[in-house]
């Protein structure tokens, strides 16, 4: 029962999602909008334990001053404050104005936009790499990086804006966007799409089974 | 689907850590995930004789926050130095994040993602990336189930009907024979 159970779920829930895609009438499309109201209901449950979880193991390690406690106590400490302040103010918390929107703008969004700015000095870090022309193939991605970089800024049009319009690096770029890595980038989408299907088959048939914990 | 082709991959690497001693940490950013992943972990410490190895908080949540978890992640492996970083499943912009710490410490990183925008990423950054189908194809490869080789197989022979229709479509299209095609047009 334990496992026939969220296998029946499954298959249910996955044949009724496929059909409705095809037949987009009542009673199909109305049980697709069932089965996500919920998945929300099921998520928001699970929220609780995970962060219910995240407590038990940041207090657990700032008690027994496991390695690094001091980061646990900061994220108790960051935990229940936002929890408080937000319960304090009942259900208009997130109004401007208020302590919750105050930590959200002046904690919470310096602090996603400090780590979202660090991909760009990891992108200059990864390019070096891999632009260096160490084979064939690493000199072909150094050209058409170089070329595509170039195109897509001013100063490329600049520079070549004396040649015929074909001839441009802009053009250029263009072009290798639109043919060469466009159809790469089909040819591995359309190997996702199988992928999808033939993982998605396997789960609704009950083949895939390690999901549920196990073989 | 990328999440449990994931989740099975993790089931192997359980059971080889839990085989040879190796602490295994999952971190993870759903806690519905969490919930799974524990029990995936679980049960392959059972399965090769070792459930007493198996710690609680081997498997734990962080966040849901993007640049949070990034975050997060970033810190214990600078801290902590992991020899083997696993990165399996959907990533967004966080994914060149992850893969160059590890990759500035030296670590291992075998990554596998069906989003087409992070695998440049993972590529330059990490030693070992699952190309969009690898990624399905090695949960079920990774089993050696008859039934789950098989779905393998269908993959490929899929392909070949679509690598098919390409060059039928391509020589019908040069020759402008217009009838085949308009056959799959949307009907508004």
């Amino acid at each position: 029962m334990r496992r026939a159970i969220p296998l029946l779920i499954t298959g249910i829930v996955g044949a009724v999602f496929v059909v409705q895609y095809f037949v987009p009438h009542y009673p199909f499309n109305m049980m697709s909008n069932w089965f996500s109201d919920w998945f929300a209901i099921v998520g928001a449950c699970a929220i609780v334990l995970g962060a219910l979880n995240l407590m038990k193991i940041s207090i657990q390690k700032v008690i027994k001053r496991r390695a690094d406690w001091g980061y646990a106590a900061v994220i108790v400490a960051s935990f229940l404050l936002i929890t408080i302040i937000g319960l304090a103010e009942g259900g208009d918390f997130r109004d401007p104005g208020t302590k919750f929107d105050w930590l959200y703008k002046f904690v919470y969004t310096p602090l996603s936009s400090t780590m979202f700015a660090l991909l760009a000095f990891f992108v200059a870090s990864a390019s070096y790499r891999a632009f260096r022309a160490r084979n064939f193939e690493a000199t072909l991605l150094l050209l058409a990086a170089f070329f595509v970089m170039l195109g897509r800024v001013p100063v490329g049009y600049t520079i070549t804006e004396f040649m015929p319009v074909e001839y441009r690096l802009s053009d250029l770029a263009s072009w290798i966007m639109s043919f060469p890595q466009a159809a790469g980038q089909r040819a591995i989408m359309i190997g996702i799409g199988l992928g999808i299907v033939s993982t998605s088959l396997r789960v609704i048939l009950g083949i895939e089974r390690t999901y549920l914990g196990g073989d | 689907m990328q999440t449990i082709a994931g989740i099975t991959i993790l089931g192997r690497v359980a059971e080889l850590t839990a085989q040879y001693e190796t602490w295994l940490e999952v971190p993870v950013c759903r806690s519905m995930v969490m919930i799974t992943a524990k029990e995936i972990v679980r049960e392959s410490y059972s399965k090769v004789g070792r459930p007493d190895a198996f710690q609680e908080d081997q498997v734990y949540y962080l966040t849901d926050d993007q640049f949070g978890y990034a975050a997060a992640i970033d810190g214990k492996v600078v801290r902590e130095k992991p020899a083997t970083m696993f990165f399996m499943g959907e990533f967004f912009a966080e994914s060149l994040i992850l893969a160059e710490t590890g990759n500035s410490i030296g670590a291992i990183q075998i990554a596998g993602t069906a989003a087409p925008a992070q695998l440049p990423f993972f590529i330059a950054a990490c030693d070992f990336t699952l190309i969009g189908e690898e990624l399905f194809a090695a949960s079920a490869y990774l089993s050696k189930e008859p039934k789950l080789l098989g779905s393998i197989k269908g993959q490929d022979v899929g392909k070949s009907l679509i690598l098919v229709a390409i060059l039928v479509g391509i020589i019908l299209e040069t020759f402008d024979i217009w009838s085949f095609s308009t056959l799959f047009s949307v009907i508004d």
